[in-house]
């Protein structure tokens, strides 16, 4: 059972002909290939998934040798397929410093923004309502991402597109970018931080009143006010009234 | 008696589509691993319909027909799910899911052998003492007949099922397609199965490759699934169906649709088994 169970794998994995074991064995070749291919394809499909935005930046032939060196330098530990595809980015930037298949910086960041929205989708991070003493606090599945490309704008203009992308490559140029689950709809959400938003994030984090926060910006307080009631109509900032 | 119940897989297109409760459908059936790491809403789902609904769960990484140790982080995770949904049994396939640390997301064929009977027996007595809920073994769809077989895959299931005292989840499309893809009568098959321990029952549709069908569960169940199913319930008698559907998933009114055919032709069955009885 052992002999058998490592000849599939090492069929699966590659260093095994199929041919050759289909022959040994007197089964069908089409049937052994069959299974390589399934195995080798919900690999790709998980990248793809997870990665839909940077995945058809690649030519399609770039992409499936891409995912083929994934599929060999990464073999899938974890049983929920998705999480298989979380060693993806990590791959890329590896390729990206060996000058491989063509990756930018930017391929490279823009990997880092779709996990990071698969890690908000699955985190088991419970959203809980504040009690009124304590004010505003960010949601706990906000992640703050600061890259050196405009990559949320490139996302989220891709995805008004649907899909089509009608963008070259964009040029640098920082950008912070929220994401987290809406506390309501239970949806992850990303979001180019405005300089309002990063305003109240810096205030919510330094734990500023909101006059203080009004003085220190030279803005009324209501303003203030206004801002932060912005930011938990969003989500990533929650009040004892958010639920 | 046990009554017949009728069923779906709860899937991501459909997670808001099932409260309040539909009349049309019965139960639904999960696959843990779609649920075992997640929070948000997939966690809350679960917890809506569990308040309408009875579910099952039907995992897909058990691996009991595989070479490595049982993971016990994938036994802990699954423990946590049935405790949310209190099943009243749970479920995987009679196949290898994964060997030497690499997952699959597949299922392999193991050997038809007394070796191989005595590796899954073992497996499914911890699995089910750990989870201390029933199990049920389905029987699975395979490609290849792995060499070295020493009896045929009705014994073998039988042996399995005999040796582990678990139940059996019936697969009724998967034996259609392997009955296709290996050459044997569907109808001698199941009535060699000890159809005493069918507690559920699978539907699906499958794909034609050209030179062998493919269990894709990613079309509508085909007439002659559906005909095998007839046959199944004419033999076992009233139990849980469901269909299974997991590519091209259509609206939830279609499967809605196809349920209402399944639910005409299980009843109907239903009518020749008690005349039979």
């Amino acid at each position: 059972m052992k002999d058998q169970a490592t000849l599939l794998h090492h069929m699966l994995r590659g260093d095994l002909d199929a041919d050759a074991l289909a022959l040994a064995w007197n089964v069908p070749k089409e049937r052994l290939y069959f299974y390589i291919e399934a195995v080798k394809g919900h690999i790709r499909e998980a990248v793809e998934k997870n990665y839909d935005v940077s995945s058809v930046l690649f030519p399609s032939d770039t992409f499936t040798s891409l995912v083929n060196e994934f599929y060999r330098r990464y073999p899938a530990e974890h049983y929920e397929l998705n999480r298989c595809a979380s060693a993806y980015r990590a791959f890329i930037d590896a390729m990206y410093t060996q000058n491989r298949f063509g990756i930018s910086n930017f391929i490279c960041e823009l990997t880092q923004l779709e996990w990071a929205e698969w890690e908000v989708y699955a985190t088991r991070e419970e959203i809980r309502q504040p009690k009124p003493d304590q004010g505003f606090v960010f949601n706990p599945t906000l992640q703050t991402l600061m890259f050196s490309y405009p990559v949320g704008t490139f996302v989220r203009a891709w995805r008004h597109n649907d899909g089509v992308n009608t963008l070259g490559e964009p040029q640098p140029s920082d950008e912070t970018v929220f994401v987290f689950r809406h506390p309501i709809s239970l949806h992850a959400c990303t979001m180019v931080a405005s300089p309002r938003m990063l305003f109240v994030l810096k205030m919510v984090h330094d734990v500023m009143t909101p006059g203080d926060a009004a003085r220190c910006a030279n803005i009324s307080t209501k303003t203030v006010l206004d801002l932060l009631q912005e930011a938990v109509d969003d989500g990533w900032l929650l009040c004892s009234d958010t639920f | 008696m046990e009554t017949a119940r009728y069923g779906l897989g709860l899937r991501r297109p459909h997670f808001d589509d099932y409260v309040p409760k539909l009349h049309d459908v019965d139960f639904l059936e999960i696959v843990p691993e779609n649920f075992m790491e997640f929070g948000g809403k997939a966690l809350h789902t679960l917890h809506a319909l569990r308040e309408y609904y009875p579910l099952v769960m039907h995992g897909v990484s058990l691996n009991l027909g595989g070479v490595d140790p049982l993971r016990e982080d994938y036994l802990d995770s699954l423990s946590r799910l049935a405790s949310i949904i209190s099943p009243p049994w749970f479920s995987d396939h009679l196949s290898s899911s994964s060997a030497f640390g690499v997952e699959y997301h597949d299922l392999l064929p193991v050997p038809f052998t007394m070796e191989a009977v005595h590796h899954v027996v073992d497996r499914i007595t911890y699995v089910q003492a750990r989870m201390r809920t029933p199990f049920l073994l389905e029987n699975p769809s395979y490609y290849i007949v792995l060499p070295g077989a020493e009896m045929t895959e009705a014994e073998f299931i039988g042996e399995v099922l005999s040796r582990a005292d678990c139940g059996l989840l019936l697969d009724v499309n998967n034996v259609f397609v392997n009955s296709r893809n290996h050459g044997y009568a569907a109808k001698a098959f199941i009535d060699a199965l000890p159809l005493q321990r069918v507690r559920q029952i699978h539907l699906a549709g499958h794909d034609d490759s050209g030179n062998f069908l493919i269990d894709t569960h990613g079309a509508s169940t085909p007439s002659s699934v559906l005909d095998l199913y007839a046959y199944v319930i004419e033999k076992v008698g009233p139990t849980w169906t469901m269909i299974e559907r997991d590519n091209q998933i259509p609206p939830l009114d279609e499967l809605r649709n196809e349920l209402h055919i399944v639910r005409e032709i299980g009843d109907a069955s239903l009518l020749s088994w008690r005349r039979a009885a």
